[in-house]
């Protein structure tokens, strides 16, 4: 007994709490501007506290009628991203225990080809998975699961073709899918004058493991971008060793 | 000095919204999922503290 209340009840009633306080917290860290509302939120709600404690006539009752009406204005508001973070919620955590990277071949192959699209000025976009799943971008694009060859790749993004405009996924020794989307950066210490194919690049870098490589269709300037950070590729060998050391 | 004033005002909350706190959190929370599991079980702690323990005190 607990302060006369059965032991076994406050270990149900704490575990439904559990559960409730989980999909709340997944539901809402899940999403970037979700949790930037929340964080406006708990401001607001401070300051009402704050303001009802010293009871200010007018903050108080201004702060009050904001609580009030603040869960109303974001479904409002954020029911996109309300969708979409529910969505999140009930997937699986699909994290990726057994770690499956690329063959020699499938390096190379992706070299060749950044390199070739490079000398083109076509623009690409080769995202490689590692632990961190790609899935959701994956299933909203047009899935391939074929093995990676130079080739293929620059068929992919051969301008004017259906293909050519979003995201290659590549997991292990095989293209994932062609056409993915990704979240765009808003890291504002980046060029704003960045286009949105390298944005989208390290965008994917920001919230997974995984590496990306970028072919400017402007300059034909080859970038990684990994952990956030984007780097400038100069020649063939360093492109290799960047790939070789992300798929060991 | 109204610019002074102003600045005082204004720059706590500036500087509290150029951290990034968000973008930081979502970071750290897409590659650490665990930390989902922890921050449940705090708050299911605290309240659990709040609702069964603090009134018997």
């Amino acid at each position: 007994m607990l302060y006369g209340i059965p032991i076994w009840k406050v270990i149900v009633d704490a575990y439904f709490i559990w559960v409730l306080v989980f999909f709340l917290v997944k539901f809402i860290v899940s999403n970037k501007r979700m949790l930037s509302i929340a964080i406006s939120f708990l401001l607001v709600y401070v300051l009402a506290y704050i303001a009802n404690r010293l009871d200010l006539l007018i903050s108080n009752q201004i702060f009050s009628y904001l609580a009030q009406w603040l869960p109303v204005l974001m479904i409002v508001i954020m029911a996109p991203d309300i969708r979409r973070s529910l969505e999140i919620v009930w997937k699986a955590d699909t994290r990726n225990d057994i770690l499956v990277m690329g063959s020699e071949k499938t390096k190379l192959s992706i070299v060749d080809a950044a390199i070739y699209l490079s000398s083109q000025h076509i623009g690409a976009l080769i995202t490689i998975e590692k632990h961190n799943t790609l899935d959701q971008y994956s299933e909203r694009a047009i899935i391939m699961n074929s093995d990676v060859s130079k080739e293929v790749l620059i068929n992919i993004f051969t301008p004017n073709t259906p293909l050519h405009d979003g995201a290659v996924i590549i997991r292990g020794d095989s293209i994932l899918c062609a056409g993915a989307y990704f979240v765009l950066s808003d890291n504002q210490n980046f060029d704003k004058t960045m286009g949105s194919r390298h944005r989208a690049g390290l965008g994917i870098s920001e919230i997974t493991d995984s590496m990306t490589v970028i072919v400017s269709e402007e300059t034909g300037h080859i970038s990684i971008a990994i952990e956030g950070i984007m780097l400038k590729i100069n020649d063939r060998d360093k492109l290799m060793e960047y790939v070789n050391m992300f798929m060991k | 000095m109204i610019k002074k004033v102003l600045a005082l005002i204004f720059e706590p909350l500036r500087s509290f919204s150029n951290r990034n706190f968000a973008e930081k959190l979502s970071v750290f929370y897409h590659k650490n999922k665990w930390i989902a599991y922890v921050l449940a079980i705090l708050l299911t702690a605290i309240m659990v503290f709040l609702a069964y323990i603090l009134p018997n005190l």
